[in-house]
């Protein structure tokens, strides 16, 4: 073999080598990917029957994955290790934006106003530390919330301005009092007030939101900004579909059922006008309402009639 | 031709032929990773729609409320006002027929729940569960079927 053809045989056993490594080495991607892929789909479903199990009634849960996994929630889906997406479009979840780690607490609550609406999931990350500025209100919020959130915590306006927020970025402060100033605390996007009554206003940094009943307190507790201004939209909604369907109910009541006492018309009068309020998001008017269709309601049981809800 | 050429066109042709090898041997591999994320995504919507049957009797849209309270039955007075809004609800269902059969001691009549068809399918599961189904107009509970049908 002379000089030239020891070259051109040299050449081929690079380029043949090479080949046969890109081969082995993309294989190896690929089958690396994929076997990721399949271990996070396991993991998104193991979490979406779980939510799925919780959301037939009032429930909670400590959900525990065997290793530390980074999930991103969104309104509609949740993505887990920035690969495989998991659509649950049929829930209404109030999560935080992120979540990196092997253990969370899943919570469904009733929404009822005055029927019952939906179970909302709320969602809390174990290592985020939420602390809730102590009042009379603050108190009976933490004695409903489950002994499983282990971040949750009282303290007291005064104490809060001494603790160190060395971990300021998984650090909430909820308050159910404007008067309680947090502005020197930096990091203000984690901070919400949140009116002591049963139906208000819930205010983060930047905007305000309303919230209808107890089950959306602790789903501003729980929830971040981006959360909890999707899922209240959702929330509108499904009142506005719930509503809609009681408002047929009286209509069908009123064709098959009605009589000299028994007259559903003015229920679904009624059903209408609060469909309406929900929509405009004028929660006093939901409230004035709500209790007008509360005392409807009774008052078609007090006449012995068959009640819409 | 001379031997040193006939090397080299030999060579070429070893690549050549090496190249087309592991070609076909990514595409394969390619296809079965394909087919492997597909039949995963096949299965996490079978179990989506497994859990449907669970979730179905549960949603406060058809269960049975008296006074504030709810109980474990469906309202079929309700099932009758969904009706009108189950187009709403395409996001949830998806291409899927659900119904209700009054099965005892009624006449077998099936009741429509939600129905939204595509026009082309491959191929149709069917699940089904009994459940207990509340007449409002007889005020009487009767047993009945939910029927679930998925098109895809």
């Amino acid at each position: 073999m002379n000089k030239a053809q020891m070259q051109i045989h040299w050449i081929f056993v690079i380029a043949a080598g090479s080949i046969i490594l890109l081969f082995f080495f993309g294989f190896g991607l690929k089958y690396k990917d994929l076997e990721t892929t399949k271990l996070n789909v396991e993991i998104a479903k193991h979490i979406g029957s779980s939510v799925s199990g919780l959301k037939t009634g009032e429930q909670f849960k400590t959900v525990k994955l065997n290793e530390k996994t980074k999930i991103d929630f969104s309104c509609d889906e949740f993505k887990i290790n920035n690969d495989f997406k998991y659509d649950w479009s049929e829930n209404i979840v109030f999560s935080p934006d992120a979540i990196n780690s092997d253990k969370f607490v899943v919570w469904t609550k009733k929404v009822q106003l005055p029927y019952s609406i939906d179970n909302i999931v709320i969602i809390s990350d174990l290592s985020q530390k939420i602390y809730l500025i102590e009042s009379e209100f603050s108190r009976s919020i933490k004695s409903l919330i489950p002994d499983d959130f282990t971040n949750v915590q009282l303290i007291q306006f005064d104490d809060l301005q001494d603790l160190n927020f060395k971990d300021s970025h998984n650090v909430k402060i909820v308050s159910f009092s404007e008067s309680n100033s947090l502005n020197n605390y930096k990091n203000k996007d984690k901070m919400v007030y949140i009116d002591p009554e049963d139906y208000g206003r819930v205010h983060y940094t930047n905007e305000d939101y309303n919230f209808l009943g107890k089950s959306m307190i602790f789903a501003a507790i729980f929830s971040s900004n981006n959360s909890y201004s999707c899922s209240y939209n959702k929330l509108i909604k499904k009142i506005v579909l719930i509503t809609d369907v009681y408002y047929y109910k009286a209509r069908y009541l009123q064709d098959c059922c009605s009589n000299f006492r028994c007259s559903y018309a003015n229920v679904a009068d009624v059903l209408s006008r609060f469909s309406n309020s929900v929509k405009n998001t004028d929660i006093n008017n939901v409230n004035m309402v709500k209790n007008e269709l509360i005392s409807n309601n009774e008052d078609l049981y007090r006449k012995d009639c068959k009640v819409v809800f | 031709m001379r031997r040193g050429e006939l090397q080299i066109y030999e060579s070429v042709l070893v690549i050549f032929f090496f190249i087309l090898m592991f070609l076909l041997g990514f595409i394969f591999f390619n296809k079965y990773t394909v087919d492997n994320v597909k039949e995963q995504a096949l299965k996490y919507e079978e179990l989506k729609f497994q859990e449907l049957i669970a979730i179905i009797p549960s949603m406060y849209e058809f269960r049975c409320s008296f006074s504030f309270s709810d109980y474990e039955c469906i309202d079929l007075s309700k099932v009758w006002a969904f009706n009108r809004i189950s187009k709403d609800y395409f996001n949830i269902f998806g291409y899927k027929k659900i119904s209700i059969k009054d099965v005892y001691p009624g006449d077998e009549e099936e009741i429509l729940v939600y129905e939204k068809v595509p026009r082309k399918y491959k191929t149709r599961r069917i699940i089904s569960s009994p459940i207990s189904i509340y007449n409002t107009m007889e005020d009487t509970y009767h047993v009945g079927v939910l029927r679930i049908e998925w098109y895809y």
